[in-house]
């Protein structure tokens, strides 16, 4: 393993971020954030969702405008309007969504926006062997002629790394390099970064896996909630302190409503995969049930395979093998409405996009789901008045501020949108309700109405699948807990059994803990 | 709501005067008046022929001449209806139809084929529905290649406006399968007089039974989007395709389904112009059937509304009967541009005002919605 090189007092480091801040309306993203990187060296970055990794490199990569703090290249003070005054300062970014045109060659975007030109016009040609020498250098095989569309994601991320280095990055920052490798693209991923490092760039990674951190970094900074929680050779690390790094704090299970006892399986998911829209499989064969009368609580890092297992369950996605069982009936592959008719309710994470219909008025929103039904709809038109009155109670007993059933979606506050998602979705006492990170971006007091339904639902005999980055939810409102971890179930037990920490060292792929299944 | 609406109203007027106020700069500039320019064209519409009955035509309206006129705007309205209608619906389902034309030459082609081979009232209702599934079946071609493909529609329509226009031409050019050898050219056999749609009001060329079914059409439009189920989904996927499509609304068919009674608007244009005005199908009604675009102009101004499609088919309908008024006062060659000017002012604050909304939009928290261009919020 490579051990980190000592920074010399008289040669300054390749890159320091001294106390960058930056604030998004009343919360802090970044506080006074520190960070070096030493020519040759290879950082990891680690946090939980919303630790602020993000944010500080939009800052390196002058998406984003730092409130306070200073970037240093080279000893010397740079300041960013744009991403191409980073690239022209030296840094590179691949970014986890690769930022490709699908439409061109490979070597065409490897080159964009610094084509070689022969009298004044694209020379193709030389493009093309630009790129194979390049890749050649670095041992990043790309064929430069494939149209990108063609190329598989491995192809398209080693031909993102070309084109930081074509742009002569001195400092690449790789956002989840792994997430859509196989692990032997991964391990070559590795020896290629610690080459590019040993002919002295610098690198940061960001990642959620302690594995990788382990294995390829020479330090390791971890964030947590805006801040520094802590920066440790690797060679010192264990996946226990990295843990306890990160996640800070010893959540407290709170006193809550006893729990009946569970009934019948309503939800049934066996061996399960899916792709997702690049067609990377991202779920890997899972298998659980969810019972009448209990919570489970899905937990684990964005992006390791919740939204699909979620689309798939709601009939968003079709699964490429394995089933889907609710209540008994083979529903794997059935439709968004045929899910919702056998009984499944769906609270989408992104409520603005999939939740409601802005444009439309809580009363419609509300008939969203079954305007083609009774009551809503009679003899083949639509009743505007049982739509209107259903809203009525539904907006009482929900206790939806602001809002006459005619009030548009769009000018209701957060907490108030969510809670006419609510309302449509449980209100019809469904036999699983699936809810995507129902609280995201709620205050407190709409947090608490939300847990307070959801616990409700179970008590009325539903079953509940909650899928939650935040382990606090979990934590509240699980009976029973699984962590996916890379498209697969990293532990599953009890809640009562679990620690916080046990669940975060899952969350990040760490070996200890009771791994079950 | 209502606030809402009268917002809508107001900045549609306020479009049409910005526009006849910006022509007004162009006429100037021709070395003319404007105020007597759209006196003249005014007159030339025959909207000045309600005023005949105030006590003592203090205006002094030529009756005759108003009624005429008034006459010849219905007319040209009339297929503007139903092209408005045709790019509403769509619009309604956040789709863009500009696929008027070739639905309008299909509804023609359908409208004059059926009409002809089953003759009399039986021949015109037939050829009413054929002329709407016909243009019904272009839409759906361009729904199903959107819902099941990923086709962008507005590149779709506009090849199957090509595919139609070729179709009728090759159909009734000289050797053609429709064409009348008997004349030598490129013309179809006259429908029998039993077998037009009757006038309602006028003479020859007069305001014929298709201004009519265009106003059923226009009831038809405002209960089918407003009053039932499938117009419920129409306007949610329009609105909110994701969620549309999470709450389970069946997104593709009712892609297929939006984009065909589109179709079928644009059909009815056609087949009610040929059964009410043509009597025949000519290579000269690709021509006529540039008024499926018209129809971008009619629905957007229109605010893809009933009643706003059926004033909005109106006032277009006025500017090119009164252009041909306006010959008098003018320099020939200055009056039908001129109509042309006013037409383009429209459309040109028609689009900027929707642009400028999708930039106020922007310019708020972000909440996730698609630019609405031309449909009521």
């Amino acid at each position: 393993m490579n051990t980190a090189q000592l920074p010399q007092s008289d040669n300054p480091p390749l890159l320091e971020l001294r106390g960058l801040s930056k604030t998004f309306g009343s919360l802090v993203a970044n506080d006074a954030i520190d960070l070096t990187l030493e020519r040759g060296e290879i950082v990891a970055l680690l946090g939980e969702n919303g630790a602020g990794k993000s944010t500080l490199m939009n800052m390196l990569y002058g998406m984003i405008r730092p409130d306070a703090g200073e970037i240093v290249i080279d000893g010397r003070p740079v300041v960013f309007a744009s991403a191409a005054d980073a690239i022209a300062a030296g840094v590179g970014m691949v970014h986890q969504h690769f930022m490709l045109v699908g439409a061109m060659t490979l070597a065409d975007n490897i080159v964009l926006n610094c084509e070689p030109t022969r009298r004044g016009v694209r020379d193709r040609r030389e493009a093309n062997r630009l790129v194979a020498e390049l890749a050649e250098r670095h041992q990043l095989h790309v064929q430069p002629d494939l149209l990108t569309s063609d190329a598989d994601v491995g192809m398209q991320q080693r031909a993102e790394i070309l084109k930081a280095l074509h742009r002569d990055a001195r400092i690449l920052v790789l956002d989840e390099p792994s997430a859509v490798l196989t692990p032997q693209e991964t391990s070559d991923l590795f020896v290629v970064l610690r080459q590019l490092a040993a002919a002295g760039t610098g690198i940061i990674i960001i990642t959620h896996k302690l594995g990788e951190v382990l294995d390829v970094s020479d330090r390791c900074t971890v964030l947590r909630q805006g801040r520094v929680a802590g920066n440790v050779r690797t060679a010192d690390a264990t996946a226990a302190g990295l843990t306890g790094l990160m996640i800070g704090r010893d959540l407290q299970p709170q006193p809550r409503p006893e729990r009946s006892d569970p009934g019948e399986v309503v939800l049934r998911v066996d061996e399960l995969h899916v792709r997702d829209n690049r067609r990377v499989e991202v779920v890997k064969g899972l298998s659980f049930d969810v019972r009448a009368g209990e919570i489970v609580g899905v937990a684990g890092i964005a992006g390791n395979g919740q939204t699909e297992l979620v689309e798939v369950i709601t009939g968003m996605r079709k699964p490429s093998e394995g089933s889907v069982i609710v209540n008994g009936h083979d529903e794997s592959g059935r439709s968004a409405r045929q899910l919702f008719e056998a009984g499944v309710s769906h609270v989408p994470e992104d409520r603005h996009r999939d939740g409601l219909v802005l444009d439309f008025s809580i009363a419609e929103n509300l008939a969203l789901r079954d305007y083609h039904r009774t009551p809503c709809s009679r003899h083949g038109l639509l009743d505007a008045t049982a739509i209107e009155q259903r809203a009525v109670t539904y907006i009482a007993d929900y206790d939806v501020r602001g809002g006459t059933p005619t009030t548009p979606a769009a000018s209701l506050s957060g907490g108030n949108q969510q809670k006419v998602v609510l309302a449509r979705e449980i209100e019809r006492r469904p036999s699983l309700l699936v809810a995507s990170q129902p609280t995201r971006g709620l205050d407190v007091g709409a947090i608490e109405f939300v847990h307070r339904r959801i616990i409700d639902c179970r008590d009325t005999g539903g079953a509940v699948l909650l899928v939650s980055t935040e382990l606090d939810e979990i934590m509240t409102l699980a009976d029973r807990i699984i962590v996916l971890h890379d498209g697969r179930i990293a532990l599953v037990a009890d809640r009562d059994s679990l620690s916080a920490y046990d669940i975060g060292l899952a969350m990040i792929g760490g070996q200890e803990g009771a791994v079950d299944e | 709501m209502n606030e809402r609406r009268l917002v809508r109203v107001m900045s549609a007027v306020g479009m049409v005067i910005g526009a006849l106020f910006a022509s007004g700069i162009v006429i100037l500039a021709t070395g003319h008046n404007p105020l007597p320019a759209y006196g003249a064209l005014v007159r030339g519409a025959g909207l000045d022929w309600p005023l005949q009955f105030i006590p003592g035509n203090p205006f002094g309206v030529d009756s005759i001449m108003a009624r005429s006129n008034l006459i010849a705007t219905l007319v040209q309205a009339t297929p503007l209806v139903f092209t408005g209608l045709a790019v509403s619906f769509a619009l309604r389902a956040g789709l863009f139809n500009i696929g008027g034309t070739g639905q309008m030459v299909t509804g023609a082609l359908g409208g004059y084929v059926v009409t002809d081979a089953l003759g009399g009232p039986l021949g015109l209702t037939g050829g009413l529905i054929a002329g709407a599934l016909a243009g019904a079946a272009m839409g759906a071609i361009a729904g199903a290649l959107k819902g099941y493909r990923s086709v962008n529609e507005v590149i779709s329509t506009i090849m199957l406006n090509y595919i139609a226009v070729f179709a009728i031409r090759e159909l009734v050019s000289i050797g053609g399968v429709l064409q009348d050898a008997s004349t030598g050219q490129g013309t179809s056999a006259r429908l029998p007089s039993s077998s037009v749609l009757p006038i309602l009001w006028g003479e020859i060329q007069g305001v014929h039974l298709g201004a009519v079914i265009a106003l059923v059409a226009a009831v038809v439009y405002k209960v089918v989007i407003d009053h039932t189920p499938f117009g419920f989904a129409v306007r949610a996927v329009g609105a909110n395709r994701s969620a549309a499509a999470y709450a389970g609304t069946p997104v593709r068919r009712i892609t297929v389904a939006a984009l065909a009674v589109a179709g079928a608007f644009g059909g009815l244009a056609g087949a009610s112009e040929i059964t009410g005005v043509q009597h025949r199908l000519t290579e000269n009604f690709v021509a006529t059937a540039q008024i499926g675009f018209v129809g971008i102009a009619v629905a957007l101004l229109g605010r893809s509304t009933a009643s706003g499609v059926v004033i909005a088919a109106i006032l277009f309908g006025s500017l090119d009967s009164g252009a041909r008024a306006l010959s008098g006062e003018f320099p020939s060659d200055l009056a039908r541009p001129l109509a042309t000017v006013i037409q383009g002012m429209i459309i040109l604050l028609v689009g900027a005002e929707a642009v400028l909304r999708h930039w106020l939009e922007r310019r708020r928290p972000p909440v996730g919605r698609a630019a609405t261009v031309g449909v009521p919020t």
